[in-house]
Order: C-alpha cells, then sequence, then structure tokens
C-alpha cells in the first residue's frame, strides 16, 4: 500500500559489511479487532561476525510479530510475550543446529495506537520520538558504554581510554535463547500529538549525530522520505567501517489516520468486487 | 540513495517502481472466513527487510563468511565470565579461578585474567560475585592481581570499609597471594586456583593462525 509512506517507511542498508544482518518489519493492523494497536515497528540487528547473525535477526522478528499479532490484552503484554516468542525462536534455531550456536541479536519494538506509543528493547538499538521540544531517547543502551561513561564521570578512566576501549560495543543483553538479562519497557506508554515522529533504528544509523538525525526528519514531509534521507546522509558520510544501517519512521498525523489509509484503500476495492457480482 | 517521493495515495498494485529497492511490501488480504481469535488476519499492510524468512525448518547453508575486522565483530559481555566471541576467547585468557568452597554460590567458579581483577557484587566488575551476599561490596571489594611479568599474583585491598581475609589475615597492604590460598570477603570464601605461574603461561603458547 504506497501511500502508506507518508506515514510509515522503513528501509535498510548494508555499509561497508559483508553482510545485512539486520532485520526489520512493519506491520498495519486493520481495524475491527479486539487489538487497539494500529501498526508494530520491529528491528532486530544479529550479532556481527557469529554466524548466524542475520538469520538470528529474521527469526527474531517473525516469531516476535507473529506472537504479538495473536495475543490478546494490553499492548506491554503483547509486546513482552513477543519478546518471550523471539527469545525461545532464537534458543531453538540455535540448538537445533551446533553451526548456529551463540548466535544472537537486538530487538526493539514499538507499537502505536491513535494517541499513544509502548515499546521494549534488549540491546543498543535504538529508539527516538521527536516533537517540538526535539529529539528524545526512549530506550535504554545495553551496551558497556553507558556504565564507562559513569567511570569516566567518576574519574576512575579518561575520555581517552573510553575512546580506546574495545569493550565499548559489547552488549550486555542480547536476544539468544537465555535468560534475559536486560528487558527495557519504559514505564508505560508514551503520548503521541500530531506530527510528532517515532524513530527507530539500529546502531549503524549513529553515524549522523542526533541533530542531523532530527533535521532530516524536520525537512521530509513523509516518512518514506524521513528514512530516504537519513540513510543517504549515513552512505554520504563515507565512512571506512560503516555498519549494517536499519532505520524505521513512523509520523503521527492524527487519530487514527492509519486506519483510515487502509479504509481508503479497501473502499475502490470493494467497489470492484460488487460490480463483479452484479455481472 | 536516491530520495523517493511515495507521498499521496497510490490505489491499487501499480507503480512498483517507486517501492523501496531493498524491501517487499506485502498485502494480507483478509480471507472472508476470519475469525476473532485467529489476530493473524488482522495484519493489513506489511513491509520487511527482504531476507526470507528463516524459519526454523529451514536447514541452514554452509556458511561461507567473508572475514570480519575485529571491530565489527559484535560481543556479548558476560558478567565475571569475561567476553564471548568464537574467535576472541584468547583476548582475555584466564590466569587463575577462584572458587566458592562456603557461602552463597557455594560450588561456583569465577575467572580471574592477567592485570587487575576488581572484584565486586556489581556487574561492572571484572570478577561479579552476586550469589546472594550482601556483605560483598558492589564496587572494588579486593583486587586479585596476576602479574605477567613476574608471574606472580597479588592481593590489594580496595580501600573500602569492608576486610578481606586470606588464610584469616586481614588483607591490609597489597601481598603475594600463594596459589591455594583462602581468601574470604563477607560471608564467602573462595579457594584461588592459578592457572599461570611458574610452570604456565600464555606467552609460551602464543596463538596461531
Amino acid at each position: 500500500m504506497e501511500g502508506m509512506g507518508d506515514l510509515l517507511a522503513g528501509e535498510q542498508i548494508t555499509g561497508t559489511r559483508p553482510y545485512q544482518e539486520d532485520a526489520y518489519r512493519i506491520v498495519a493492523f486493520r481495524e475491527g479487532h479486539a487489538d487497539a494497536c494500529d501498526a508494530l515497528m520491529v528491528i532486530a540487528d544479529g550479532m556481527g561476525g557469529h554466524r548466524g547473525g542475520a538469520r538470528a535477526s529474521g527469526v527474531a522478528v517473525a516469531a516476535f510479530v507473529e506472537r504479538f499479532a495473536r495475543l490478546d490484552g494490553s499492548l506491554p503484554d503483547r509486546l513482552r510475550g513477543g519478546l518471550e516468542a523471539a527469545n525461545t525462536a532464537v534458543g531453538q534455531v540455535a540448538s537445533k543446529y551446533p553451526g548456529l550456536a551463540g548466535m544472537g541479536c537486538t530487538l526493539i519494538a514499538c507499537a502505536v495506537t491513535s494517541n499513544e506509543c509502548d515499546w521494549i528493547s534488549v540491546g543498543d538499538s535504538l529508539l527516538w520520538t521527536l516533537d517540538g521540544d526535539g529529539l528524545r531517547r526512549l530506550n535504554a543502551d545495553h551496551s558497556m558504554r553507558p556504565l564507562l561513561e559513569k567511570l569516566v564521570a567518576a574519574g576512575r578512566m579518561t575520555p581517552e581510554e573510553l575512546a580506546q576501549d574495545k569493550s565499548v560495543g559489547h552488549l550486555r543483553s542480547a536476544v539468544m535463547g537465555e535468560k534475559l538479562t536486560l528487558i527495557d519497557a519504559g514505564n508505560g506508554p508514551r503520548r503521541l500529538r500530531p506530527g510528532d515522529h517515532v524513530i527507530l533504528a539500529s546502531d549503524g544509523l549513529l553515524t549522523l549525530t542526533e541533530r542531523e538525525i532530527a533535521d532530516a526528519c524536520d525537512k521530509s514531509a513523509t516518512a518514506s522520505e524521513a528514512v530516504a534521507k537519513l540513510l543517504g546522509r549515513v552512505e554520504r558520510s563515507r565512512r571506512r567501517s560503516q555498519d549494517n544501517a536499519t532505520v524505521i519512521v513512523y509520523r503521527h498525523i492524527r487519530s487514527r489516520s492509519i486506519r483510515i489509509r487502509i479504509q481508503e484503500f479497501e473502499a475502490p476495492t470493494k467497489r470492484l468486487r460488487r460490480s463483479g457480482h452484479q455481472e | 540513495m536516491k530520495q523517493r517521493d511515495e507521498s499521496g495515495l497510490v490505489k491499487g498494485a501499480s507503480s512498483r517502481a517507486n517501492r523501496p529497492r531493498a524491501n517487499r511490501t506485502r498485502r494480507t488480504r483478509s480471507p472472508s472466513s476470519e475469525t476473532e481469535t485467529d489476530h493473524r488476519e488482522t495484519q493489513f499492510w506489511v513491509m520487511d527487510s527482504n531476507q526470507s524468512d528463516p524459519g526454523p525448518t529451514v536447514s541452514p547453508k554452509p556458511e561461507r563468511r567473508r572475514q570480519y575486522l575485529d571491530d565489527q565483530l559484535t560481543q556479548v559481555f558476560r558478567p565475571g565470565g569475561g567476553v564471548s566471541a568464537e574467535a576472541d576467547a584468547m583476548k582475555d585468557p584466564p590466569a587463575g579461578w577462584l572458587v566458592i568452597v562456603d557461602g552463597p554460590g557455594k560450588g561456583r567458579a569465577v575467572e580471574v585474567g592477567y592485570g587487575f581483577n576488581w572484584i565486586g557484587r556489581d556487574r561492572t566488575e571484572r570478577v561479579t560475585l552476586d550469589y546472594g551476599d550482601a556483605a560483598i561490596s558492589r564496587n572494588q571489594h579486593v583486587a586479585v592481581v596476576y602479574d605477567a611479568a613476574s608471574r606472580k599474583f597479588h592481593i590489594q585491598h580496595g580501600g573500602g570499609v569492608n576486610l578481606s581475609y586470606v588464610n584469616d589475615q586481614p588483607v591490609l597492604a597489597p601481598a603475594e597471594l600463594k596459589p591455594f590460598a583462602h581468601i574470604r570477603i563477607g560471608k564467602t570464601t573462595l579457594r584461588f586456583v592459578p592457572l599461570c605461574g611458574p610452570d604456565f603461561s600464555w606467552e609460551e603458547h602464543p596463538t596461531r593462525d
């Protein structure tokens, strides 16, 4: 449904890596069911260099969406259920094939309703909202970076040592089929107002500063334009080592606009069908 | 990457050229026998990465990995256990172990590596002892140090209020830690088991590529 592109869009680049190990999925839901969710956005970033990194992210995203869509109940419960399904699925595939042992991925998922968004996160993928006050990072960073930055703030490590430290990117929590050591689900839903953006990304997008990310979204009329601008800027920065980068942008226009899009799309199809019956 | 303008509602399956290159856009038409219980049918519009769904039933192809550079490897930090990455166990090889012989977590062992090994309950410590002994300081209760030059171990107090004991003597100043000494911190007793020493060192076992 191409017209959805001004509300919801996602895209990815491989960067300088040999493989694309990010996976993402965006699902818009039809009205008329118990779920109040308009759209679900998921990104998983496969652990690079491990065998099965791409498989882990693909399995996790597929399992997450499948479980989320089946579950009844509150949004936090459905997100939690999706995450558990993703973790179990990754563990099952990894244990079935010894060659894939140790595979894993990060996972960020955000569900939007007519007036709010709710999310769940494991690892170092990124979730922001962008409103009149600017870009706001919603989820916690489960890499070693925040801990090492604390050490710097406490004077136990110098900024130079931090820049040199190889463990900065090590994940403290990942979807690997084991017990999830850290899960960040925030403090309940966050209100969305018309004009707000929700941005999900894998850490490859951090080639850009937060200012550049906000600027690209502010200067775009549609979600798909924002996504193209963001990834275009990443590619133009021509880093010698550019990680896989995936980004999803959601523009909150007005209540239920996704549902309205779906209705607009369905209307002519139904008319066609009816005329077909009459013949 | 070209910028694409997908604004405006395009109805029907036309204008394929407008679609993002790396994506396929899938329309899930709901069958007429849609039921309330099967929420999968409510997925109306799906956009995703170009990966084929790697379902659990698909057997993995033998993988021919291209070379990853060191900084491209994603690694998982494991409290107390160093770092797991297939090729990288030698980045932080063990110099010895501390085995819990008494107290919470009895029967467990933690690894100590080259250089300073600060021991505490907190996950940020190089050696985390978090098996339920709240009498162990969160950070820097005590350090076990392996000096690769002299091939000797030392023990050093962390500077906090809580003391540590080696063979029932309080550690008040840095001292050499002898093989198989018993270290008591909080309610936990650790037996020190060295790997490196006069008869073994990782330097004598260079990694062969």
